[in-house]
């Protein structure tokens, strides 16, 4: 689970810089993600996750991959909506 | 609502993501809506999506805000949770002017009062595409925690 989030966040928070409207922000690895509160690392990486693909997963998908960090069978569940995992 | 979202902030996670840029989400509360007499099970079928929402710090001259994805500032006038989980604190110039009770009662008068709530509301309508406004002191706590 760990190496696969940690892999999503390395690519992830390359892209991510663009998407912020402000372009002054700047990315220090030094420095940043500082996590508020009770939020760990692997809740950090799958939220940048999320937010990479502009916010299109379902609950059910969310939940999927909280329970089940498999890349392959989250994957089968977004292209086969009408299966198993929908009905 | 404004106390309801301020009391319900604190299960929200988030991360500061950059000197002026903090990301909010809450993957654990439950959205689905509720129907009356659901007999066609839409409340499970209704597609709810998780979203991760953007914070971001505006500074304007001498002035700073907090904008945030949702734009629920923009619609309502009050501040969402996602920037209260930041800030951690509700200040009076957070609302918008026109929720402040002294704007129905002297709004357009001719008192002083009436004369200082038109020139506030039209900073803030000059302001208003900046999202939250907060003051240096709350500016300064979210940008140095440790320190505020």
């Amino acid at each position: 689970m760990g190496e696969h989030y940690s892999s999503i966040h390395v690519t992830c928070s390359l892209d991510l810089e663009d998407t912020f409207s402000n372009p002054n922000n700047r990315y220090d690895n030094d420095q940043f993600p500082q996590l508020l509160g009770q939020t760990t690392i692997n809740d950090y990486n799958l939220a940048i996750h999320v937010l990479e693909k502009n916010n299109m997963f379902t609950v059910r998908e969310i939940d999927a991959m909280i329970n089940n960090p498999n890349e392959d069978e989250i994957d089968a569940m977004i292209n086969n909506p009408n299966e198993e995992y929908f009905e | 609502m404004l106390n309801h979202m301020y009391d319900t902030s604190g299960d929200d996670m988030g991360a500061r993501v950059a000197t002026d840029a903090w990301i909010v989400w809450n993957f654990c509360n439950d959205t689905a809506p509720k129907f009356d007499n659901d007999e066609l099970q839409l409340g499970i079928m209704f597609p709810q999506f998780r979203n991760v929402y953007r914070v971001s710090l505006i500074k304007k001259n001498t002035q700073q805000f907090l904008q945030c994805d949702c734009l629920h500032y923009e619609r309502y006038g009050i501040p969402c949770q996602h920037i209260l989980r930041i800030t951690q604190k509700i200040e009076d110039n957070m609302v918008k002017i026109q929720h402040w009770k002294v704007y129905g009662t002297h709004f357009g008068d001719d008192s002083v009062l009436g004369a200082k709530l038109m020139e506030a509301r039209s900073i803030q309508q000059n302001n208003e595409s900046f999202g939250v406004p907060i003051t240096m002191a709350l500016c300064r706590k979210i940008m140095f925690p440790l320190f505020g």
